[in-house]
């Protein structure tokens, strides 16, 4: 099997779960094509009788999860450092990408732009369980399996998650009602 | 639970995942709440939101942006040496470091059975450098070395005139004294045997006074070892001496065959009886005293070779301790024995 035919293959679905994940398209085209590039130096590891699509699904997760925590210890030696001139370029995220597909009415690109901004301000962790959940219509256990969270847990943060973004995404939600 | 707010069982609800007693529970709250109902309506608005999103077509940058990726992590086969593997060679290298700063303390003998074995060690090494050094030729034949043996003999023994002394330094080639290499505790054993063999046919008397017998006895003693039993324990010093060299020996059993062997008889006899009867030795009194090689003495720092009568514990404590360094009871000897 050709490694470029199998990116080529799984390029959006990848591509997609990286930008839900980080919410950022920058962001989310970077852990994309990391994700390619450590699936090509395990590409000899890869089994062809399973999915090359959830192989890959499960990379993108784990160097997600490897980020947060960089970041994670990142923001807590930042937040001890005294120099801290400046803005914070945490704060300061990317705004989602405004290129809306061809064909797409204003209305649908405003909507995407919405739903992107909104999970652009959850906190990872919650953008993850609410993306995995209702954009990649992930089970309950898929969930607790690919963040290593109890089920209990993955049941209760979902519905905490929701709410958040239902609060961020209230306008757009008003206007469809 | 239809008299409260059901906010908190709202998402688990649309994912159906109450019990079936909570599931009608909510249901009943929600036909009668209007808030409840509100909410309840934007999540599933909410998730049909998110569930129609596309799936984003990534740009034809992003696919050779990988390939790129991909090509320079193959042109830097050895970029990992800067990385943590650099921290590992780092550490090895220091403590490569440590190890190399701290090995003489590692190395120091802790008892003197060690120390002996150390001693013999480096008696040895640094006879066999010798001696290869004057094979090689870049260390002529040492003069002082022959000098110092056969002062040895004369001050121990008292039977060699400087004369006789200064003839010997005179008749022998300087190019036969060459301490012979090798294993040097073999060397000792074969030249052992070999005077025990001259012991069993030897004849009654020999006088004494000619510088071959000086020699051989000088050479069947081990030098200065033979009379306290020293060279049994230190092999390699008793080689040390130029007069053990075998072409040496050869060259006075030919002269004067008979008297050495009975002179080596004579000498022999005391050295296999390996002790002094110490009641006829006066107390303080060493009667043979030497300076030791240089490696000798490098844990008790006692570097003068002496022979002494131990009359009593008190005195063998003390040598003892002067030898050993350590406060420990030392090998317990009855001293009653010669009383």
């Amino acid at each position: 099997m050709d490694f470029e035919q199998v990116m080529r293959e799984n390029g959006p679905l990848i591509y997609t779960l990286a930008v839900r994940l980080t919410g950022s398209t920058a962001d989310g085209q970077d852990l994309a094509q990391e994700t390619f590039v450590k699936a090509y130096e395990n590409f000899s590891k890869f089994r062809e009788d399973s999915s090359a699509g959830t192989w890959l699904y499960r990379i993108c997760v784990n160097l997600w999860k490897n980020r947060v925590r960089y970041e994670k210890r990142r923001s807590f030696w930042k937040h001890f450092s005294l120099e801290r001139s400046g803005p914070d370029e945490d704060s300061v995220r990317e705004l989602p990408a405004s290129d809306p597909p061809q064909g797409a009415s204003l209305e649908e690109a405003d909507r995407r732009n919405a739903v992107q901004a909104a999970l652009g301000q959850m906190e990872p962790q919650d953008r993850a369980i609410v993306v995995l959940r209702d954009m990649e219509n992930r089970s309950y256990e898929d969930i607790a399996q690919f963040l290593d969270l109890p089920l209990g847990t993955v049941k209760s943060r979902l519905a905490r998650s929701r709410e958040r973004l239902r609060q961020l995404l209230e306008p757009h939600l008003k206007d469809t009602l | 639970m239809s008299d409260q707010h059901v906010e908190d069982h709202l998402s688990a609800y649309l994912d159906q995942q109450l019990p079936e007693e909570d599931r009608a529970a909510v249901e009943a709250h929600l036909s009668g709440c209007a808030e409840c109902g509100r909410r309840h309506q934007e999540l599933i608005q909410m998730r049909e939101l998110l569930k129609g999103q596309p799936v984003m077509e990534p740009p034809e940058s992003f696919y050779t942006g990988v390939l790129e990726k991909i090509e320079k992590k193959k042109a830097r086969p050895l970029s990992f040496i800067w990385g943590m593997p650099m921290k590992a060679l780092a550490t090895a290298c220091v403590v490569m470091l440590v190890v190399f700063v701290t090995r003489d303390s590692w190395r120091r003998p802790v008892s003197i059975q060690e120390m002996r074995a150390t001693d013999q060690l480096a008696g040895a090494k640094n006879e066999t450098e010798q001696a290869t050094a004057v094979k090689q030729g870049q260390m002529p034949p040492s003069s002082e070395l022959q000098l110092e043996s056969a002062e040895q003999v004369s001050g121990a023994e008292g039977i060699m005139e400087p004369s006789q002394s200064q003839g010997v330094d005179a008749s022998v080639p300087q190019k036969k004294i060459v301490v012979s290499v090798g294993p040097r505790e073999e060397a000792y054993k074969e030249d052992k045997q070999k005077l025990r063999r001259a012991i069993a046919q030897a004849p009654a008397s020999v006088p004494l006074g000619s510088r071959k017998d000086v020699r051989l006895q000088a050479r069947d003693m081990g030098g200065f070892a033979a009379q306290n039993s020293f060279a049994d324990r230190s092999p390699a010093a008793a080689v040390r001496s130029p007069m053990t060299s075998t072409d040496e020996l050869e060259a006075a059993a030919e002269v004067d065959e008979k008297s050495l062997l009975k002179k080596a008889a004579k000498t022999a006899h005391a050295a296999d009886k390996e002790s002094v009867d110490i009641r006829a030795v006066p107390q303080g009194n060493p009667f043979t005293a030497g300076e030791l090689p240089e490696w000798r003495g490098s844990y008790s720092g006692v570097r003068q070779f002496r022979t002494v009568a131990v009359r009593s514990s008190q005195e063998w404590t003390k040598l003892w301790r002067e030898h050993t360094g350590t406060q420990k009871p030392p090998l317990p000897v009855d001293f009653s024995a010669f009383r």
